[in-house]
């Protein structure tokens, strides 16, 4: 049911046009902006419908926020970080997909005849990519490194396409049945030959069954390729009574999933539901135990087994599939402490599994490794998402910077049909008015770049080619190339209500609004500014809900992945230093191979009067959280890790780099401009780190998510707030968030969208 | 004219309804095949009923799986190319024979494990408990498990299986003794079924007939309690012939207890 407006006071009584004045360009406020103008254009086919007039102030050369990214003057991309859009961003996929065909309508895209009018891609299909391989390393008992990575099998329909009643994954028994499913073929996989479809599909994708695409290491047997490997499998696996015990588990966990398939349960009977998950459980367990003993190349697959059952276990445990609260009920644990207070054996805590988990979400007290910290809540909300409600692929990859796929579309049609966009505008105070529990916003003072006191002009009036602030392909341009150099002078604007807005939407991120709000840190103990003192669940949320730095890397190399020993394709790689979990600082967490962004890298760089070919064959990004320090000191730690990767860190993984001769990674690294390639090039790759304002990542720390405010809030009357720190109801630091939280600021301030289209918003 | 400055409008909604209701909404609406589909349970009779349906639909998985899995087996021997197939089958029946034992067993403590914890409720106990229709059914799945891959039935599902079995099998099952003058009469013996009521304090002779040899001299045996356990005392000879050979229990006044099914 749509959300009814009451007061009479309500936009009725407002001006024809609200003025929205947008404070921040990144997801958020993109995502704001975009709703209202749909309402403006629901305005041209209905004009009793209201109308409102945007402006955006976006405080850098360019939008995006945490995820902008630019064109070097080579061409290459250069990111904040690692972005990677899962395969349940429903809302945030359906964002680019209306954003796209809106572009075509307006003439907007590659093959546009004036460069103020090119996109670098004319769809969302080009735009991003399917990734379903994701994997995680870890070091054997022996040793040895090893990286277990996952090919996750293609799911039925595409991320924002529309969702109906019967298509919706997004229910307890649809988390339920597709958990055990996940169980049962993972132990089925343990036992049983692939199925007729499995060898079919084993001569189509890359030596792997569906079954073992759920799980690379190859437990399945088949006597055609192995015959004697068969044989010894399943006397191995009969030995000792395994291959029953599996068998007997198997259906035990059949039987669950069946009933959770058939039944609808009623809260009477949790107990029971509970109970007979428990006893599943405590079999598997003993069962597993064995297993893994037996085989230690088993324990990946039994630690997933341990874990979803644990899940499965402590949702019914702790009530929470019956809570009014759902999930919010474990907010105020860790996760890894829930899993160890509901079972899960300490093989399956220690698993570079859960170690991926958090380092996937920069999950780290103050950027310190050893000091994990993730609300249970957050962790398996994501994970149930993540692993159950995704659909095409897991993990989508974008063909090109965050900047050109995402952000360059929405700028162009939304500056297309009016809304206007003023960059270099950075928000330093915020006036309020108010008492009570209630507050008006009456004037915005932002840092601007000219003269003081003069108004910035929206766009670069002079001196600008056409297409600015994008190059004439359609991506941002960087830094010196932008108007506003480095060092260019610094002004001041003072934005009254009344006068230059009616309403504000807040999306920048939260460290700078908590500054803006009178705080000069974000996060001392007690309130110092007014604001926050008078106002108890705000400055709770300004308490609890953390940022962390995080650091990034890209490196060009002049060898390809196979040339490197990497015999696996394309992959993202998490719980690199996992196994020193004690440690301040293990270095990077996250590699990923973004090899195929070389080729829109080179196309830039050509048009920039480049040579078209370069040396590259491959591109590496590294990412991790990064302990809060002097800025000059996180760049050095930054630029010394980077080092110890190259000079042996990415050994394990890139072994053929290390061989005769070879001089390891760092004597393959390419030039700037694409052209050379040896040792001493260092420099001259990207190394980024984000420590300030909202460049720094918001994570999901234990207790966080029930300090969160939603942009509904009704305590600020003429503004709210949008942000991956709100609580946009599933509350991770990413894009989903961004986007939902923005679309609930629109509703805020409009209060004419329909909350059930708003994907995933109510869930447990 | 001036007008009112902009106020936000009051929403009914303020935040995400986490409850567990609400995400049950679309799992009702859900359509058929492999979608969420949900089957409103109002009372206990209806998970009663629901739960004997899935059982029968586990069944049939069930059966289906083994009778894959006996498949491949029997093929596996010409597909892995291994000289004597015969003794590659043979060796996979016992392991899955032991499999199937080992299953009942499972079963068996499963049920336990599962009438220990909800035993609050008479109809759900009836279904689950001891001897329950969900037991018998899971135990009638294991035999026709084992019987369609062609395997010897284990002895507690072989007793249960009986025709008429309501015998229940032996306490502490049954210690066998080879009593012979001659170690090279002594033979490897194998119990195939044992079944009788409770024995008379006192020993009680047995006389054991090969099936299909009516000429053959019969093989004696002594039954009785020793120490809460049954002992089984057999005289065999190197000349009795293979097969299988049964023997009557009966009372010294000739009323019959039960019967003994061993192979030589």
């Amino acid at each position: 049911m749509a959300s009814r407006r009451k007061a009479s006071a309500g936009p009725a009584a407002a001006p024809a046009a609200v003025r929205v004045a947008i404070v921040g360009g990144g997801c958020a406020g993109m995502a704001a902006a975009w709703q209202l103008q749909q309402l403006n254009r629901r305005h041209a086919a209905d004009p009793a419908a209201p109308r409102y007039e945007i402006d955006v102030y976006e405080s850098s050369w360019r939008l995006g926020g945490k995820g902008a990214s630019v064109r070097d003057r080579h061409g290459r991309i250069v990111e904040h970080g690692l972005h990677v859009w899962l395969g349940f961003y429903e809302n945030a996929f359906r964002l680019m997909r209306e954003a796209y065909a809106r572009a075509r309508e307006l003439g907007l895209g590659p093959q546009a005849g004036r460069a103020a009018d090119r996109l670098l891609f004319g769809r969302v299909e080009d735009a991003f990519g399917p990734e379903p391989h994701i994997g995680v390393a870890s070091r054997r008992h022996d040793g040895d490194w090893q990286v277990w990575s996952g090919l996750f099998p293609p799911m039925p329909g595409q991320p924002g396409e529309p969702l109906d009643a019967a298509s919706s994954p997004f229910s307890w028994l649809g988390y339920g049945t597709r958990a055990l499913g996940l169980v049962r073929a993972l132990l089925q996989s343990l036992w049983t030959p692939p199925n007729d479809a499995a060898a079919q599909a084993r001569g189509q994708g890359r030596g792997r069954s569906p079954l073992d695409e759920a799980v690379e290491l190859d437990f399945s047997y088949d006597p055609v390729e192995s015959p004697s490997a068969a044989v010894e499998r399943l006397a191995q696996l009969g030995r000792l009574g395994a291959l029953t015990g599996v068998a007997a588990l198997l259906q035990g966990v059949t039987m669950l999933e069946s009933f959770l398939r058939e039944s609808n349960p009623q809260p009477q009977l949790a107990p029971r539901l509970f109970r007979l998950a428990e006893a599943v459980a405590r079999q598997a367990r003993r069962l597993l135990t064995e297993l893994a003993g037996i085989d230690e190349t088993l324990r990946r697959k039994t630690e997933i087994v341990d874990l979803v059952l644990t899940i499965l276990v402590g949702l019914l445990r702790d009530r929470v599939v019956f809570s009014r609260d759902g999930l919010e009920r474990i907010d105020h644990i860790d996760y890894r402490e829930w899993l160890e207070g509901h079972g899960a054996t300490r093989g399956a805590l220690a698993s570079p599994l859960v170690t991926g988990i958090y380092d996937l979400v920069f999950a780290y007290r103050d950027g310190r490794h050893d000091r994990p910290a993730l609300s249970a809540a957050q962790a398996v909300r994501g994970a149930l998402r993540m692993f159950f409600t995704y659909r095409g692929s897991m993990f989508w990859r974008m063909n090109g910077g965050m900047g050109d796929v995402v952000f360059a579309p929405l700028f162009r049609v939304l500056a297309a049909e009016g809304v206007r966009f003023h960059f270099r505008h950075t928000l330093e105070r915020i006036d309020f008015d108010g008492r009570g529990q209630r507050r008006r916003v009456r004037a915005l003072r932002l840092r601007t770049v000219g003269a003081p006191g003069a108004l910035q002009p929206q766009l670069r009036a002079d001196r600008s080619p056409e297409h600015w602030p994008l190059d004439e392909s359609g991506c941002w341009l960087d830094e010196p190339d932008s108007p506003f150099p480095p060092g260019a002078t610094a002004g001041r604007r003072v934005l009254a209500e009344g006068e230059h807005f009616d309403a504000v939407v807040f999306a920048c991120g939260i460290d700078p609004f908590v500054r803006a709000c009178g705080e000069t840190a974000p996060r001392h103990a007690r309130p110092r500014s007014a604001f926050f003192k008078a106002l108890p669940a705000w400055d709770a949320m300004r308490t609890h809900v953390a940022t962390v730095a995080t650091r990034s890397a890209q490196v060009w190399l002049d060898q390809d992945l196979e040339q490197l020993g990497w015999d696996r394709g394309p992959v993202i790689v998490a719980g690199l230093g996992a196994e020193r979990p004690d440690t301040p600082d293990r270095g990077w967490e996250t590699w990923a191979d973004m090899t195929h962004l070389l080729a829109t890298e080179a196309e830039s760089r050509r048009r920039r009067g480049g040579a078209a070919a370069g040396r590259a064959r491959s591109l590496a990004y590294f990412c991790s959280v990064l302990p809060d320090a002097e800025v000059a000191a996180m760049r050095r730690a930054a630029q010394r890790d980077l080092k110890a990767a190259l000079e042996s860190g990415m050994r394990p993984y890139w072994p053929a780099a290390w061989g005769p001769g070879r001089g390891g990674a760092l004597a393959h690294l390419v030039s700037a401009d694409g052209q050379a390639s040896g040792a001493g090039l260092l420099a001259q790759q990207v190394l980024v780190v984000n420590h300030a304002g909202s460049e720094r990542y918001t994570q999901a720390l234990p207790g966080s998510g029930r300090a969160r405010l939603s942009p509904l809030d009704p305590t600020l009357e003429n503004a709210t707030i949008a942000g991956d720190w709100t609580d946009a109801g599933f509350n991770g630091g990413c894009v989903e968030t961004a986007v939902m939280s923005g679309w609930l600021a629109a509703h805020a301030i409009s209060g004419a969208l329909d909350l059930n289209t708003l994907v995933g918003y109510h869930h447990p | 004219m001036s007008q009112a400055p902009f106020k936000r409008p009051e929403l009914d909604v303020r935040g995400p309804d986490r409850s567990f209701g609400h995400a049950l909404r679309s799992a009702q609406a859900a359509g058929s095949g492999d979608g969420i589909a949900g089957v409103p349970l109002q009372t206990v009779t209806d998970a009663v009923v629901a739960t004997v349906r899935l059982g029968y639909r586990v069944a049939d998985r069930e059966i289906e799986r083994g009778r894959r899995v006996g498949q491949r087996l029997r093929e596996g021997a010409e597909r892995a190319g291994i000289a004597d197939p015969e003794q590659w089958v043979q060796q996979a029946e016992r392991l899955f024979g032991r499999g199937v034992a080992g299953g009942s067993e499972w079963v068996d403590a499963f049920s336990k494990d599962l009438v220990q914890l909800l035993g609050a409720d008479p109809q759900l106990l009836r279904l689950l408990g001891q001897d329950g229709q969900l037991q018998r059914l899971l135990r009638a799945e294991w035999r026709l498990l084992a019987r369609w891959l062609g395997l010897p039935l284990p002895p507690d599902a072989a007793a249960s299986a009986a025709p008429g079995g309501a015998q229940p099998a032996p306490a502490g099952g049954v210690q066998i003794v080879l009593a012979c003058d001659d170690g090279a009469d002594r033979r490897a013996v194998r119990l195939l079924q044992a079944q009788w009521q409770e024995l008379p304090a006192e020993p009680l002779p047995l006389w054991f007939h090969r099936r299909g040899g009516s000429g053959d001299d019969p093989m004696t045996g002594e039954l009785s309690r020793v120490d809460g356990g049954d002992r089984l005392v057999l005289r065999t000879r190197r000349t009795q012939a293979d097969g299988c050979w049964r023997a009557a229990v009966c009372t010294v006044a000739g009323r019959q207890l039960g019967h003994v099914d061993v192979e030589l």
